[in-house]
Parts: C-alpha cells; sequence; structure tokens
C-alpha cells in the first residue's frame, strides 16, 4: 500500500453516525474512505460473539418506522429489525403492557396512583406538548413534583428516561424531555437485527462499498490535519505503516472531545475548547449480559420501575433467538447511577445491578449466568453528551464536522440521534459542494 | 504479556471476548491473567481507549 492517499470525504470512525453519513455521501457519488480502528465496524452498535452468544457493544433496541428506517431507506440499505412490540413495565412487582393509546394513563393507575392525580398529571402533559413547553431551567423531575406527591408516578418517568435517555428525572430538563416525545414520540416502537446490532452497520457499509468507497478496518487517526483553518486530511496509521490521506472534507465519529485532541487543541479556538469542555458531560451506563436457558420474563422487553439502579431488561432472543445458541436465551440489563454526575464507581455499579436483578427475578442466579459485565463512561460512554447539552456539528476547522452522539439534535437520543447528525452534515456537505461546483 | 492501564480503561469488557485463552475479567475495569496470556495481542485491537498494552513498559504499541 502507498504511504499516501486522497478522496472527497474522509470518515474517522465506523459508529452508525459515520457510516450514515458516508453511506449517503458515496451514494450522492463521493468517493468516500472510512478509517476504523478497531477490527470489526458499527462501534457501539456491533455485537461480539461470545460461546455462541451475540453479545452487544451498545445498541440492543432498534427504534423503527423512524428516522433510522428512512436513512436506510433513502440509501437503498437493508433495514432488517424484527418489531418488538408493545412495551412493559415492571410497576408493584407486576408486568403491565402498554397499551397504544393512553398508555401513560394506564401506567399511572397500575401504579396506584388515584384518579385525580392522573387526571392533574395528564393535563399538565397535554398543555405542555400542545400549548406551552415549560422553560429549560426546571427538571423534569421538580416539575412533575408540582403535579403528583406519588413517587410511584415519577418512578415511571425515571424508568424511561434512565433506560432511553441516559439521564435521570432530576437531571433531564422538561424542555428536553417534551422535544424527545414531540421528535421521537418516546420511542413507542422499536426492535432487534437478525443476527445481531452489526448488521445494521454492515447495511450501511455495504452501500458505501458498492459506491466505491473504502472501509478501513484497524486503521487508527493519529492526527486531523489541517492549513489556515481549513483542513486538509489526516493522518493515520495502518499494518504498522504511516499513512497520510488528504481530503478537503473530514467527518469524525469518535467524539467531540477526541476530535478536539486529534486535531492539536491549539488549533481550535479557546472558546469553542471551553465549551467543550462545560458541556461535554458523558452519559454513564451499564450493561450486564447473561446466558440462561429459560426466559426470565414472557415479553422481551421491561422498564423497571423502584430500583436502585437497574432501569431495563431486554430478550432479544425472544424475538431473534439466532442471537443465542439454540435453545438457550441472552439476557441484557442495563443500569444507571441515580447522580450521572458524581464520580463512578464501576464496580459498585454492577452489584447494584445484580442487587435489583436479584430483588426483581426470584432465583435470579440460579437462572442467570454472568456472560459480560460492561461500564461506559469517561472517553467510551453510554453517550457522549447528555441530552440537550450537546455540540456544535461544525467545528471552528472549517469543513471538519462531528457526527455521533455527541452532537444530536434537541429532543434525540441514541441510534435515531446519531443518525440524524449524519444525515445533517451529509446534506450539509451536499450542499456546499454545489454551490462550489455549480452543479444544479 | 499485556497491561491493563487502570486510569485508562472504562470496563466496557470489549476485550474480554476476543482473548483465545479466556485471560481477562472484567468487572468496572479489566483485569489479566498473566498465567493464561499468550502475548498474541489479538485484544489491544479492540479496545476503544488504548488502555491495553504490551508489556511492563507500559509503552503503547499504537501510540
Ligand atoms: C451499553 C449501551 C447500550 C446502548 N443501547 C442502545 C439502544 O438500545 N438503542 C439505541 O438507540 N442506542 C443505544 N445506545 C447508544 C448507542 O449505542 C450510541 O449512541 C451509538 O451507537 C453511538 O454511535 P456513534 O456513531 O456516535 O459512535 P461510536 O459507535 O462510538 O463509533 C465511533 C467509532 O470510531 C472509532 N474510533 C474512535 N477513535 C478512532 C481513531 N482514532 N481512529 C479510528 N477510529 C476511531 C471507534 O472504534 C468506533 O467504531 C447504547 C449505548 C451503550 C454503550
Ligand atoms: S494478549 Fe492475547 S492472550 Fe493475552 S490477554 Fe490479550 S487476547 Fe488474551
Ligand atoms: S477493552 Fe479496554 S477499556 Fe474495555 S475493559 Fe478492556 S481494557 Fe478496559
Amino acid at each position: 500500500m502507498n504511504d499516501r492517499a486522497h478522496c472527497d470525504v474522509l470518515v474517522l470512525g465506523s459508529g452508525m453516525g459515520g457510516l450514515a453519513t458516508a453511506a449517503l455521501l458515496a451514494r450522492d457519488g463521493f468517493r468516500v474512505i472510512v478509517a476504523e480502528k478497531m477490527p470489526r465496524i458499527g462501534g457501539r452498535c456491533s455485537t461480539m460473539d461470545y460461546d455462541g452468544f451475540k453479545c452487544i457493544t451498545g445498541v440492543v433496541g432498534v427504534e423503527t418506522k423512524g428516522i433510522v428506517q428512512e436513512l436506510f431507506h433513502r440509501v437503498g440499505a437493508d433495514f432488517d429489525v424484527q418489531e418488538a412490540g408493545a412495551p412493559h413495565y415492571l410497576i408493584n412487582g407486576q408486568i403491565c403492557q402498554v397499551p397504544s393509546r393512553g398508555g401513560m394513563k394506564h401506567l399511572m393507575m397500575a401504579a396506584g396512583a388515584d384518579a385525580m392525580d392522573v387526571e392533574t398529571v395528564m393535563n399538565a402533559i397535554t398543555g405542555a406538548l400542545h400549548w406551552r413547553t415549560p422553560s429549560c431551567d426546571v427538571a423534569l423531575g421538580d416539575w412533575l413534583r408540582q403535579y403528583t406527591s406519588n413517587p410511584k408516578i415519577i418512578e415511571i418517568f425515571q424508568a424511561l428516561v434512565s433506560a432511553v435517555l441516559f439521564v435521570n428525572v432530576n437531571e433531564l430538563s422538561v424542555h428536553t424531555y417534551f422535544e424527545f416525545l414531540r421528535k421521537l414520540k418516546g420511542i413507542q416502537r422499536f426492535g432487534y437485527a437478525p443476527g445481531g446490532s452489526i448488521r445494521l452497520a454492515q447495511s450501511l457499509a455495504r452501500v458505501v462499498l458498492d459506491n466505491g468507497g473504502e472501509i478501513w478496518t484497524r486503521c487508527r487517526v493519529n492526527a486531523i490535519k489541517s492549513h489556515k483553518n481549513i483542513v486538509r486530511g489526516a493522518t493515520v496509521s495502518r499494518w504498522g505503516k504511516s499513512i497520510s490521506i488528504k481530503a478537503p472534507v473530514v467527518i469524525s465519529n469518535v467524539g467531540p472531545k477526541e476530535t478536539a485532541r486529534l486535531a492539536e487543541t491549539g488549533i481550535l479556538d479557546h472558546s469553542y475548547l471551553r465549551e467543550l469542555d462545560q458541556r461535554m458531560k458523558p452519559a454513564v451506563i451499564t450493561a450486564l449480559q447473561f446466558a440462561m436457558d429459560e426466559p426470565l420474563f414472557e415479553s422481551n422487553h421491561l422498564l423497571v420501575t423502584g430500583t436502585q439502579s437497574l432501569n431495563s431488561v431486554y430478550q432479544p432472543t425472544m424475538v431473534c433467538p439466532e442471537w443465542a445458541p439454540e435453545g438457550r436465551h441472552l439476557l441484557v440489563a442495563g443500569s444507571a447511577p441515580r447522580n450521572c454526575r458524581e464520580p463512578f464507581d464501576g464496580n459498585l455499579e454492577i452489584e447494584r445491578c445484580l442487587a435489583d436483578l436479584r430483588a426483581v427475578f426470584p432465583d435470579f442466579d440460579s437462572r442467570a449466568k454472568l456472560l459480560l459485565a460492561g461500564t461506559f463512561q469517561g472517553a467510551w460512554p453510554g453517550m457522549h453528551s447528555l441530552p440537550g447539552e450537546d455540540m456544535d456539528r461544525k467545528t471552528p476547522v472549517i469543513n471538519l464536522y462531528n457526527v455521533g452522539d455527541g452532537v444530536k439534535p434537541l429532543g434525540y437520543t441514541g441510534l435515531p440521534g446519531v443518525v440524524a447528525t449524519g444525515i445533517d452534515v451529509a446534506e450539509e456537505v451536499m450542499g456546499r459542494n454545489k454551490i462550489l461546483t455549480g452543479a444544479p | 504479556m499485556v497491561v491493563v492501564n487502570p486510569l485508562k480503561c472504562t470496563g466496557c469488557a470489549f476485550c474480554v471476548p476476543v482473548c483465545p485463552s479466556r485471560a481477562i475479567t472484567s468487572r468496572g475495569r479489566a483485569e489479566i491473567d498473566t498465567d493464561r496470556c499468550v502475548a498474541c495481542l489479538e485484544c489491544l485491537d479492540y479496545c476503544p481507549v488504548a488502555a491495553l498494552c504490551r508489556g511492563k513498559n507500559r509503552k503503547e504499541p499504537h501510540e
């Protein structure tokens, strides 16, 4: 291989943000190279084979009938996701299915809230959705406590925002919460990718390759190069060689902080660096994966209320049996600390999650064998920023963009958020290119 | 032999399933059973934060 290469667009990282952008631009005729340091693609939307179990690296549940599916459709990629069906909650030890209409009301009633309380909260939600969104300064928990003193009602909201937005009711602004309800409808529909979440990444990668793009794995980006504040490309190492890749546009999927580090912070302006430091607080989560002979409960997914840190349990094998060896099941338990800004103790968090699982499911230890205990924090977090605390997708270096979960639009989270950044940046690049080349 | 930099390791456990000799365990932070490690270096490529490095001198092969 040559020690020099060039392309129209260089994408750093093959997470779903990078691949979404790469697929869109490759389809539009740009020559794209994706540089990925790991041997496998997908980043936190991938699959690790372990004893025949398709263990997750991040994404378990994939939003359906939304922006992710739209993107796949737009680039002609196969969107193979099996619907998981209606969500279920565990409330007071009982599994409650959420009906397609009046879900929140039903859940609050199941929690034993009195009818007056339920009506007051429902009216407040309707008002906030259809009339006036409450101010950014109020936390969702405080806002709810104006209408109810019932902790079980607050717990229902806590389970959802902790599992899906990776933040607690007392830390999430009510404004961001209602944007989430508006933009993503609270993610009511989701499913699992047969064969593992990596299949989604592979499906987008195929579009890149079929349209003349390249994906280089085991290729670490060491520095982003720029001249007079305009990006020029990057230097990477692959197979022990250093390669300089020239590109007029660089799209980074490695997280805004790492992008700044690779771009040699000195050349970025100081106010940007200060903003990075102040805003970028990683969302901290824990995912425990277990092998089982029998399912623990009858649905494939439960949002769990009233625990110290456990918020959700998935049994993807109820929908996609091939995620485990024949006749066996995979269980994924997700948890997040009740204060996501306090120093994180991974071992303690794992113990808390295990204690919750034992309290919720009788005989847990004899039914589930721990495969992997993963904590996601710091430089490799649940998400690079808490919802509503994202950075701009443009960096101070011209033609250097960020995509991924540190730059998601308000109201978005996880995969839909990441895909939204890819679409936004790809469209911006296509638009600017038309201006520069005079194309119609 | 491979060592874990405890200041960098985030505990994701990505290194655990790739180890052919089952030398790695992780509970909030990875630990390597040095008796089992055959120094194949496979785990290094899967660590997202470059917390694994070769030998005792903490020199990171990727940096
Ligand atoms: C345990 C867990 C469970 C989750 N569950 C869900 C879920 O069920 N549903 C959902 O929608 N979301 C979920 N999320 C969130 C979701 O996984 C992430 O938001 C999303 O996958 C992030 O994608 P990304 O494109 O921003 O970045 P990443 O997936 O982090 O991709 C970045 C890529 O860049 C590569 N890279 C980094 N540095 C370099 C370098 N120097 N050179 C080359 N390559 C580099 C990395 O190896 C990686 O492949 C979960 C996250 C976690 C951690
Ligand atoms: S070097 Fe090889 S044997 Fe040693 S811990 Fe890493 S993967 Fe396992
Ligand atoms: S892959 Fe790296 S960060 Fe993750 S547990 Fe192993 S050593 Fe730690």
